[in-house]
């Protein structure tokens, strides 16, 4: 053991007074080097595109308090007030731990459903310096538990808790290319841990496209679109679009838009059946984001 | 960052992942289940019935059904299965201004042409339960099977709507309905091109319209 632990300590001597005079030598040039190189920030306005997740963070110590509302169809008329008597919503609470790490938490009137999810940073876009780095990586796991009293309605199928929940895991791949315009491609798995017959695949296979053109200081425009490779039945126009904008005021963002999806969760919005948009089934909605600094920020 | 602050984010972490689904435990029952969609979502004047033939398709009896666009065990080569997904053009159905069929529904179909597209009937459950009948629960899933194809969606046929309560309160009102379903004189036969309802279901719509028709 002994031998070991001295073999060991030469050779991380030897290492370290290998290392010693590159270091001295250029120590001047590379403070210069961090001081130049920067990440980069508010590719999106707030952790989501609009239903999906983006690749911003919030920061350390940061809660945010999410009030998302999808209504019904603009086509139903003015007597349903062009969908809006139908409301259904998501509460949620983010959480940014540190600036590579925020967690959620959420509940949907949808099917009662709630969802919880954690969110890490593996690379931040940045510029300049060594450490150029062309896009961001954000990985994304979360799972949903269907709160419904009776969520299969087959007496001979017993609900047990397991049958209630499914997952996701999603891969941001995302870049701010300039002020103005940001992009991003997710590729995405749901798991569904019990689906309504064999045809139907327990793993959906997903990318996402999100994107954000910046046309002034506050305001920007936003799509968000998920095609469904194994979709069972196949269907082309189900796949959630949406389109809106962001409008920042202060401590809040609020993202109106129009869509074709109802739910407000990943498994929600990418798995249920989305009404069509070429023939004008689309929906209103709105997310309200409040954020608080409840921990003081640390000086990373 | 001390990790141990953290361990309530334990729960996040899988808790337990399986893959299941619905075992249908009684085969796809061809009769009940997949006849009536052919019926009430494709035979409209003009359309697949043995008058029509539209494209050569006639959608009435089971002999018709699959003598054409169905491979029995290979619901993703039948091009009826093809016409029913198609998200737009002149393959897909049905066409406007219907609307596509819900995904319930084309799963049914689908079940049925994996398991061999065969002409199964399903045996009597014996038991017809006139008793407790509410419009959700007994009443709609018969109009949503035998009658909704024509008379719900974007352009329900004949005046007569069944998307809401309140058009098939119309319809009860003026006694349509009981005398169409009951093939009554004078009345226009409904299912158009389709089999009578069984008396089970007739009995349950009668019971529900004797009971006032209660929106329950």
């Amino acid at each position: 053991m002994n031998k070991v632990l001295y073999i060991l300590s030469l050779l991380l001597l030897g290492v370290s007074a290998w290392a010693q005079p590159g270091k001295t030598d250029d120590l001047l040039s590379l403070l210069d080097e961090q001081v130049s190189t920067s990440h980069v920030t508010n590719a999106f306005k707030s952790p989501r595109v609009i239903n999906s997740h983006s690749m911003e963070m919030l920061s350390a110590g940061t809660l945010d308090f999410r009030i998302l509302h999808r209504f019904g169809d603009i086509s139903q008329g003015a007597y349903e007030f062009f969908g809006l008597d139908q409301a259904s919503m998501r509460l949620g609470l983010d959480y940014g731990i540190t600036p590579n790490l925020m967690v959620g938490i959420g509940r949907s009137t949808n099917k009662k459903e709630l969802d919880g999810f954690a969110k890490y940073r593996i690379l931040w876009q940045s510029s300049g310096g060594q450490h150029n780095i062309p896009v961001s990586l954000v990985w994304v796991s979360g799972m949903t538990i269907n709160g419904l009293k009776d969520p299969i309605g087959i007496a001979e199928v017993p609900n047990t808790f397991v049958r209630r929940l499914a997952y996701y895991h999603e891969l941001i791949i995302g870049r701010k290319f300039n002020e103005r315009f940001s992009v991003q491609i997710t590729p995405t798995i749901v798991h569904r841990n019990f689906v309504v017959n064999r045809l139907v695949p327990n793993e959906l296979y997903v990318v996402g496209f999100g994107g954000r053109a910046k046309f002034s200081k506050r305001v920007a425009f936003v799509w968000d679109y998920a095609y469904l490779i194994n979709r069972f039945p196949t269907n082309l126009m189900s796949n959630p679009l949406s389109l809106g904008f962001d409008i920042e005021t202060g401590g809040h963002v609020f993202q109106l838009h129009f869509s074709n999806s109802v739910g407000m969760n990943e498994r929600a919005y990418i798995v249920d059946e989305n009404t069509n948009w070429a023939k004008g089934e689309i929906r209103f909605g709105f997310n309200l984001s409040r954020v608080f600094q409840i921990v003081k920020q640390d000086i990373y | 960052m001390n990790i141990k602050r953290y361990w309530w984010l334990l729960p996040l972490i899988p808790l337990s992942c399986t893959r299941e689904y619905v075992e249908d435990l009684r085969g796809v029952c061809f009769e009940r289940d997949v006849l009536p969609i052919f019926q009430s979502n494709c035979t409209q004047s003009g359309c697949h019935n043995s008058q029509d033939r539209e494209a050569g398709y006639d959608f009435t009896t089971y002999d018709k059904i699959v003598s054409h666009g169905i491979e029995p065990g290979n619901y993703k080569a039948s091009k009826v299965y093809e016409a029913i997904v198609a998200p737009f053009g002149e393959e897909a159905m049905p066409q406007a201004p219907y609307t596509r069929l819900p995904d319930e529904q084309i799963s049914t179909i689908a079940l049925w042409i994996d398991e061999g597209a065969k002409n199964t009937t399903c045996p009597d459950s014996g038991t017809c339960n006139t008793t407790d009948v509410a419009f959700s629960t007994s009443v709609t899933p018969i109009l949503q099977q035998y009658c909704n194809g024509c008379h719900a969606g974007s352009s329900p046929q004949g005046n007569v709507n069944y998307n809401t309560y309140n058009g098939v309160k119309a319809t009860v009102t003026n006694g349509k309905l009981l005398a169409s379903i009951q093939h009554a004189a004078g009345a226009l036969a409904m299912p158009q091109n389709g089999n009578k309802l069984s008396t089970c279901n007739i009995s349950i719509i009668k019971a529900w319209i004797d009971a006032g028709a209660p929106n329950n």
